[in-house]
């Protein structure tokens, strides 16, 4: 009986043994080469997003929206800057986010690129920032459906990082008319 | 019977719906009866005439027509032949056709004595056979007539021995040369030849017959019910026989010979002026009344009948009708006779005689009326028991009255006693009195005294509520002030808001621009920063202006306190000098009441002497009153008997 337990106790030592081998991971020494990148830091509702600044052409105060009739819902009309017609997309409602009223005076994130030029409604802009690229977290539970496929990761401070390269060229942006 | 009929309607209505409907039918049928009889009678009476007559012409013509051919033969050339030579044999072949013709029973030829000289049929072959037993008186008697009379004779009926039958003789004398009878020549004609002729004609009907009757009554031809052996021998002395002999002809009614009862007609055949013989029979000819009056029987079956049926019908129809007036009116005697016992409480059954017609009328009228009877008897009964016990209220509330009056009287003797000592209080009030005008000249003064502080207080209480209002202005004013620094601390926010947007912006054409940016960013950077830091000092500005903002609120609800502090401390003040000015008023006016007290009581008191004065009559009144109360308990029981004879009277009825 007692011979029988020392030997299954140094059976168990080395099956654990076996196991954390197994089990342990290597560590990720690629920390140290950090990747940073310039963003613009907005809130929609209450909820804090992040663009690259590579996207962003100019934050633009938006004054006033004309209506444009027979277009989706998410683009909520066009607006003239400078002279340039651009059309306004809202981001919460491409999103399918819950429409809520915000009495802040929103502001229009312009992003373009060689052959894309939309601007984003941001209910606040926060300011500059600098995140590591590397660092970034996965999308939180919460954040599912159509929003998971524009993200590419969530920085410190709950900050939502957008694609903006997959937002300017996503098919959905680009509307025919004719069509 | 009468008795019955005065009693019931009904059976008088009956009785005369019967004399009305049937009387007039029964004496209209026996009259069509009677009527329909006499004709019936007078017609049968032609019928069985004229068959009579038709028989009696048949009759006669007969024998007048042997009579004729007696005559034509007893003239003839060849009978004078034959009475002279009696040559049987040609006279044989001679009557021989004669008999078959004719249906004679014999031809034979007498002498003037009447002895048979010839007859036909015994001398047929043998011309010399003897013929003498054929002798009889009745020839004799014949040939004694023919020679008297030398002319045609006849004999009645006779039953002739030789031939063992019943006969004519008709004898005609064969005349010779003389002028005088030489011989006789006789046709002997059988009875049964009369029978067969009266028999012949009567066919018609069932029991019409005819036959002959001599004088001696006895039949001389077979009816229709007989044979050939009545004649001569059946005696039919009859009614009709003898009027037929006595007065010629007519018509009768009687029973005949077959104890039937018939009617006849009868007539003579007046053989003796007609054919000249010495005799004459009748003739009658009959019919069964059963017969003749058969249709008057069935009139009579049928009128009785109908007469029946009419009787029932009558009786039918007077009873239904008289129930339907008499049923009503019996319903209604026994309601009336229940009503006369004053027993009102049987209901006329609702809906039993729903009729528009005079009773119905009655019906309703009386239904009305006694449902108003009972209605005011109910009435009656009602007041009648209000009455006993009104009247036994009245009776307590006397002797109330009764045993009051004493006590009053008893009360009487006390309240002039009380009076006395109301009197000498009275006195005393008068004194109280005065000393309360007294005091009430000094607190009128008081109160003067008290109305001129609570002025000068007013005027205090309102030169501060003209400080507090220019306190609550000021106060508002600044509140307007600072919200004015709010507006600007919000313009200074937007400024600071867009210079963060320049500074993200420059940021961001910093970045395009590469390293050359570099130090741009590290500008725009500095930019971002100053915002951030207008934007935490007018955040704390914002934070100092707020709670002035509360303070000031507070204030200016304090100061709004205030006033409505100072307004209620005018009112009050008001109201407190309000206040005095009424206390002034009552004490001038229980100072004047005080006055009046001291001058009422002053007349009180000479009022309390007529008092005495009013108590003492009323006293004498109040004896008076118990006298009266007692006469008039005597008179509520009179009352009371009789309103309990009411009661018995009106309980007698029900209802």
């Amino acid at each position: 009986m007692n011979k029988k337990n020392t030997s299954s106790r140094v059976d168990r030592d080395a099956v654990l043994k076996a196991r954390a081998i197994l089990l342990a991971r290597e560590i990720d020494d690629k920390r140290t080469e950090a990747e940073f990148t310039d963003v613009v830091e907005f809130m929609i509702t209450d909820e804090s997003y992040g663009i690259e600044l590579k996207f962003t052409r100019e934050i633009y105060p938006l004054k006033e929206i004309t209506p444009l009739p027979a277009s989706p819902a998410f683009i909520s009309g066009i607006v003239n800057v400078r002279g340039e017609i651009v059309s306004v997309v809202d981001i919460k409602k491409f999103f399918d986010l819950p429409d809520t009223e915000t009495h802040a005076k929103p502001h229009l994130i312009i992003l373009e690129n060689e052959n894309m030029t939309f601007g984003l409604l941001a209910d606040r802009i926060v300011g500059m920032g600098r995140i590591d690229k590397t660092r970034l977290q996965g999308a939180l539970p919460t954040m599912t459906g159509i929003r998971e496929d524009y993200l590419i990761g969530v920085a410190k401070g709950r900050m939502a990082l957008l694609d903006g390269g997959r937002l300017l060229t996503d098919k959905k942006m680009h509307i025919d008319m004719a069509s | 019977m009468f008795r019955f009929f005065s009693k019931s309607i009904m059976a008088r209505l009956t009785f005369h719906f019967f004399l009305v409907g049937f009387v007039p039918l029964l004496i209209f049928g026996a009259t069509s009866y009677y009527y329909a009889k006499n004709m019936l009678e007078s017609e049968v009476n032609q019928i069985v005439t004229s068959m009579n007559d038709t028989n009696k012409k048949a009759v006669v013509d007969f024998l007048e027509e042997r009579m004729k051919s007696i005559r034509l033969q007893s003239k003839s050339q060849n009978i004078a032949v034959l009475s002279d030579n009696n040559f049987y044999q040609i006279a044989h072949s001679l009557y021989k056709d004669y008999m078959d013709i004719f249906g004679y029973t014999d031809i034979l030829m007498l002498d003037q004595s009447g002895i048979v000289m010839f007859s036909a049929t015994i001398n047929q072959n043998d011309a010399t056979a003897d013929v003498s037993f054929l002798d009889d008186p009745v020839l004799e008697k014949l040939a004694k007539a023919v020679v008297a009379k030398k002319d045609i004779a006849m004999t009645d009926m006779t039953r002739y021995k030789p031939f063992h039958s019943i006969s004519i003789f008709m004898g005609a004398p064969i005349l010779g040369d003389d002028g005088e009878p030489s011989a006789i020549l006789v046709f002997v004609i059988n009875a049964s030849q009369i029978s067969n002729l009266t028999k012949k004609n009567v066919e018609t009907g069932k029991t019409m017959e005819s036959y002959l009757v001599g004088p001696d009554f006895l039949m001389r031809s077979a009816s229709r019910f007989t044979d050939k052996s009545v004649v001569m021998s059946r005696n039919v002395d009859s009614i009709a026989s003898r009027l037929a002999f006595e007065k010629g002809a007519g018509t009768t009614k009687m029973t005949d010979y077959r104890d039937q009862k018939v009617m006849c007609a009868y007539s003579t055949l007046g053989l003796n002026n007609r054919l000249g013989t010495t005799f004459d029979w009748a003739i009658i000819t009959k019919i069964d009344q059963d017969e003749a009056f058969a249709f008057l029987h069935n009139l009579r079956r049928n009128i009785i009948l109908t007469l029946f049926l009419l009787l029932v019908l009558v009786f039918g129809a007077g009873y239904i009708q008289s129930n339907g007036i008499a049923g009503p009116l019996k319903k209604l005697s026994s309601h009336v006779a229940l009503m006369d016992e004053g027993d009102f409480s049987i209901p006329w059954p609702v809906g039993a005689y729903t009729r528009s017609d005079e009773l119905g009328l009655l019906i309703n009228s009386y239904n009305r009326g006694i449902n108003r009877l009972r209605k005011q008897i109910r009435q009656m009964k009602d007041s009648a028991n209000l009455l006993v016990s009104s009247i036994s209220q009245i009776s307590a509330t006397a002797s109330q009255l009764s045993s009051s009056a004493s006590e009053t009287s008893s009360s009487i003797s006390e309240v002039t006693t009380t009076m006395e000592e109301v009197r000498q209080t009275s006195e005393i009030s008068m004194e109280k009195a005065q000393n309360v005008a007294r005091s009430a000249d000094r607190t009128s003064k008081i109160s003067q005294a008290g109305k001129s502080s609570t002025e000068n207080t007013m005027a205090g209480v309102n030169r501060i509520r003209k400080e507090m209002n220019y306190i609550a202005e000021s106060t508002v004013k600044l509140s307007e002030q600072t919200q004015r620094i709010g507006e600007i601390i919000n313009t200074v926010t937007d400024i600071a808001d867009q210079s963060n947007i320049l500074s993200v912006n420059a940021a961001i054409e910093a970045a395009k621009a590469g390293e050359h940016g570099k130090g741009f960013a590290v500008v725009a950077q500095e930019v971002k920063t100053l915002a951030d830091q207008s934007k935490d000092a007018t955040s704390q500005v914002r934070t100092i202006l707020d709670d002035i903002q509360k303070a000031t609120s507070a204030a200016v609800m304090a100061t709004e306190r205030g006033t409505k502090t100072v307004e209620e401390a005018v009112e009050l003040s008001e109201q407190s000098g309000d206040a005095i000015d009424r206390l002034t008023a009552d004490v001038e006016e229980s100072s004047e009441a005080a006055l009046q007290i001291t001058v009422s009581t002053q007349q009180q008191l000479t009022g309390m002497d007529q008092l005495s004065q009013a108590m003492e009559s009323i006293n004498d009144a109040t004896l008076q009153n118990l006298d009266s109360v007692r006469q008039l308990e005597e008179a509520i029981k009179n009352m009371e008997d009789m309103g309990h004879i009411m009661t018995n009277f009106v309980n007698a009825y029900k209802i």
